[in-house]
């Protein structure tokens, strides 16, 4: 007997994704999905932001890792409420996890929750979490080619961010290339350069994360 | 890697249709998957495979997997075109990137055949 499902496999996920953003809209919650490479500099940037904005935004932060709780210690090390999930050697979070993790904040007092996703640039891209919005970060020493390896990701993303603008003179990158890059999967594509050692480049991301909330 | 987590998810989609559908032995599987979708058919195949312990499926138990092409149409000119690569989806007519996915980012369960 053959039995017609069409069903999507990801069907489960997307409903609770669906469900996330629900609950987040209702409490007027902005939240974000960062995703890039492991080693990008998502950490260190997040580090640097939540320092310059948490005066003026109420923040927190969903760390997502194979293991350990380290991102998260950094995170809270900062002041700002943070939720460590951990994969066990999974390579990306999902929708469920997340509503997990937003049971731990008070979501009346918050207006921006930034996910930090597990540094992968495959997986996190074909899972949901409820976010509004979705962060790309390239680093200036994983080299060109990422964009044109993992399409996927530098297509369905919202910004894309460039890391480590300081070390810029030591590598190959070349910056206009990755405009070469964008034009053929994703043309409208904002992108801001930064380093978040230096500190230039950060004010243009603070003005984008600000606008973002007060949508 | 990935693929074993999604065919986990799969699973439990299979023994669930199964049992609404009184099958007691899944046969076969047929799965689409968009060309645009970072999702490995062969991976995919062996992911399946190891699988195969669990006892909702025969033994003989077959994965049939459609990989379906990217299929887009222009915003600009209105003309459908299939794009041969996934990194470069423009209007074949007017060069223009503004182009919008009608088929290339499936990954779902078609059907089943048990008893």
């Amino acid at each position: 007997m053959q039995v017609q499902l069409g069903k999507e496999v990801l069907a489960d996920n997307h409903r609770l994704a669906k469900e996330n953003q629900q609950l987040l809209a209702n409490h007027g919650v902005v939240m974000l999905n960062l995703m890039s490479s492991p080693g990008s500099g998502k950490t260190t940037l997040l580090e640097q932001t939540l320092t310059l904005l948490k005066e003026q935004l109420s923040l927190a932060v969903i760390e997502g890792d194979p293991v350990s709780t380290r991102d998260a210690e950094r995170i809270a090390r900062v002041g700002v409420p943070v939720v460590q999930l951990n994969t066990h050697g999974g390579c990306h979070l999902d929708a469920k996890m997340v509503r997990e993790a937003l049971q731990h904040f008070d979501l009346t007092k918050l207006e921006l929750i930034i996910i930090e996703n597990v540094g992968n640039l495959v997986c996190p891209a074909e899972f949901l979490l409820g976010e509004e919005t979705r962060v790309t970060i390239l680093s200036t020493t994983e080299g060109n080619d990422k964009i044109v390896k993992y399409p996927t990701v530098f297509r369905e993303t919202d910004l894309l961010v460039i890391t480590k603008l300081d070390l810029l003179p030591y590598t190959d990158f070349d910056l206009n290339l990755v405009h070469t890059d964008l034009a053929k999967i994703n043309p409208t594509l904002p992108v801001i350069n930064l380093s978040a050692k230096t500190g230039e480049g950060m004010e243009a991301w603070l003005q984008w994360l600000k606008a973002l909330v007060k949508k | 890697m990935h693929e074993m987590a999604l065919m986990e998810g799969i699973v439990e989609i299979l023994k669930t249709a199964a049992a609404e559908n009184q099958l007691t032995k899944i046969r076969k599987v047929k799965i689409v998957v968009g060309k645009m979708t970072m999702v490995y058919p062969d991976a995919l195949q062996f992911a399946f495979s190891a699988c195969l312990q669990d006892p909702i499926f025969a033994e003989t138990a077959c994965l049939e997997i459609e990989e379906r092409n990217i299929q887009a149409t222009c915003r600009e000119c209105q003309c459908e075109f299939e794009a041969k690569d996934a990194l470069a989806i423009f209007c074949p007519k007017c060069e223009s990137f503004a182009v919008e996915l009608l088929s290339g980012r499936e990954f779902l369960i078609d059907y089943i055949e048990g008893d």
